[in-house]
């Protein structure tokens, strides 16, 4: 980002992921290392969907179908016998580009609220299929016996902990360098003003399909560490409400910031996990807060707190 | 016709029953500022758009640069060396005017898929976009996020991003639109010495400007080309004078 105050959050959330383990073990409870492990794989995602939506201005309601397609790859690849993690995560890489780049080549033909649908339609045909294969056990879903075998055990929470950590400051780190990069500078002058852009030279539509190439390729390694994480996938992963949910923890975080989404992950996550103890109606209480954070501040929680920094 | 720049053949586009353009024969010489005047109504926006790429025609052709680029995309005609300009402001108003022309240089340095060094501290994007801003007298405000410049700069701004790609031909979609006395008088003399280096297609509704700066004109009436030749030519042509130039020689 163009902001230093959202480089700085970036790398203090950085640093704080990087010792939250000692801290859960000082207290004893692994449990927690769980949450927040799943928190960070949502947070890739969410920063996946950022990309296309807060750079490019690409408004997609089925996001979910790369988590559902990375996740599913790991869960089939693993059910045919293929245990080899760098297998499994390069699979699950090339097989949601794949699918990103026939989607998009479909749906990045229209825009606003056609896109929308479009992307929408893509998802729940996934969803069906993924419901009416038997083999994949259907609505039941699939278990994985075993996790990626990358020389690392994964089953260890702690391990795993790291390789999402890592994953996500990874994702972080080039995400920056590739939105200010000349290909990031073409995808978010498209954002504002598209015919502009064509006028001046730019073939515009490659570009914005190979950024959501990039997103979807990026959803779906998310969707394999999520895959390893659960040892489990089911259709619900694909499902639009999950779609949905990116959306929320994108547009609560700060749209165009990469950090904001990863902010906003686990917020849903945390609110997700204190709320639905008290009472089943929680996401009644998640829209009431994302309706005062939309109308009080449009940047998001990250607007909030690189503002007051700059107040200060 | 073998040393126009720009040239049409027979070009037509209807809507529906409207005869929007009706078999323009039009060739632009390579130097120099060729304006294209015509009422309200005359089809002038409806050439812009088959000349630029955004409108398909229904027959016809355009030749530029002695190569027929009636069927290439918007994009590859500004690859091509055919720099616009638009009516109404077409800018990223986001973005700051330094980031605008930056991006103009960018899109005729090769190919964008490069992902890794920071495209805003790109000295071969900066300073050619630099230059450009400091000659259009824009360079104080360089920084600062296009929605808050004037009018009138926005305008010399979209000029400028059409010159970023060193243009063969610059065409030019009413720049003086909007613009005060004083506004306009800095865009007539900031074209006036663009059209030393650059080929200039103008179409423009101020009168002054355009027999200030013109080499050739052009007359489009209700889709078609009434004639063409030098300033004075036209101002003598009775033709003219009574489809068009008469309102204004009166006022």
């Amino acid at each position: 980002m163009d902001n230093p105050a959202v480089r700085r959050c970036a790398y203090a959330l950085l640093g704080v992921l990087a010792v939250l383990p000692l801290l859960a073990t000082a207290i004893g409870d692994p449990f927690y290392l769980g949450v927040v492990t799943r928190m960070m794989i949502f947070g890739i995602a969410a920063m996946s969907l950022d990309l296309i939506l807060g750079f490019a201005g690409l408004f997609s309601l089925g996001h979910a179908v790369y988590l559902g397609i990375g996740g599913y790859t790991v869960a089939i690849l693993s059910h045919y016998g293929v245990t080899n993690g760098f297998m499994h995560f390069g699979a699950a890489i090339a097989v949601s580009a794949f699918a990103a780049f026939v989607i998009g080549l479909v749906s990045l033909r229209t825009s606003g609220v056609f896109f929308l649908m479009i992307t929408l339609a893509f998802s729940q045909m996934v969803y069906f299929l993924a419901i009416s294969i038997n083999a994949f056990g259907g609505d039941d879903g699939l278990e994985i016996s075993a996790p990626s075998a990358l020389g690392l055990d994964l089953r260890e929470p702690l391990v795993l902990y790291y390789v999402v950590f890592a994953t996500l400051a990874l994702v972080l780190i080039l995400g920056f360098r590739l939105v200010n990069s000349r290909f990031g500078m073409v995808i978010r002058a498209v954002k504002y003003n598209e015919s502009r852009m064509i006028a001046v030279g730019f073939p515009t539509p490659r570009y914005k399909l190979t950024a959501f190439v990039i997103s979807g390729a990026v959803c779906g390694l998310a969707g394999a560490l999520l895959a390893n994480q659960t040892l489990f996938v089911s259709p619900s992963l694909i499902q639009w409400v999950r779609s949905g949910e990116l959306l929320i923890m994108v547009i609560a975080g700060g749209m165009g910031t990469l950090v904001g989404p990863v902010i906003g992950a686990i917020l849903y996550l945390l609110l997700e996990q204190v709320l639905s103890g008290w009472t089943v109606y929680w996401p009644g209480i998640v829209g009431a807060l994302l309706l005062v954070l939309v109308l009080v501040g449009k940047r998001g929680v990250i607007g909030f707190i690189t503002e007051r920094r700059r107040a200060a | 016709m073998s040393d126009a720049l720009l040239a049409t053949a027979g070009l037509t586009k209807r809507f529906g029953g409207l005869v929007a353009n009706d078999a323009i024969d039009l060739a632009v010489r390579r130097g120099g500022l060729h304006a294209i005047i015509g009422p309200n109504g005359a089809g002038k926006t409806t050439l812009i758009g088959q000349l630029s790429g955004q409108l398909r025609p229904d027959s016809g052709t355009v030749h530029f640069a002695g190569e027929d680029i009636t069927h290439l995309p918007a994009h590859a005609r500004a690859q091509r060396g055919f720099g616009r300009s638009f009516q109404i402001t077409n800018v990223v108003a986001e973005m700051t005017a330094l980031d605008n022309v930056a991006l103009a240089v960018q899109a005729h340095d090769g190919h964008s898929f490069r992902f890794w060094r920071s495209a805003r501290l790109d000295q071969g994007l900066r300073a050619p976009a630099q230059a450009i801003l400091a000659r259009l007298q824009l360079d104080q405000r360089a920084d600062l996020p296009v929605s808050r410049l004037s009018h009138g700069e926005k305008r010399v701004l979209e000029i400028g991003m059409a010159l970023a790609g060193r243009p063969q031909l610059l065409l030019l979609d009413e720049p003086l639109a909007g613009t005060g006395p004083e506004e306009s008088a800095r865009i007539v003399r900031l074209l006036d010495a663009i059209k030393a280096e650059t080929t200039i297609l103008l179409i423009e509704h101020d009168m002054d400007a355009v027999f200030a700066l013109a080499d050739a004109v052009s007359v489009l009436v209700y889709g078609r080309i009434i004639a063409s030749g030098t300033p004075a030519a036209i101002r003598q042509n009775p033709e003219v004078q009574k489809a068009y130039l008469g309102d204004e020689e009166g006022a």
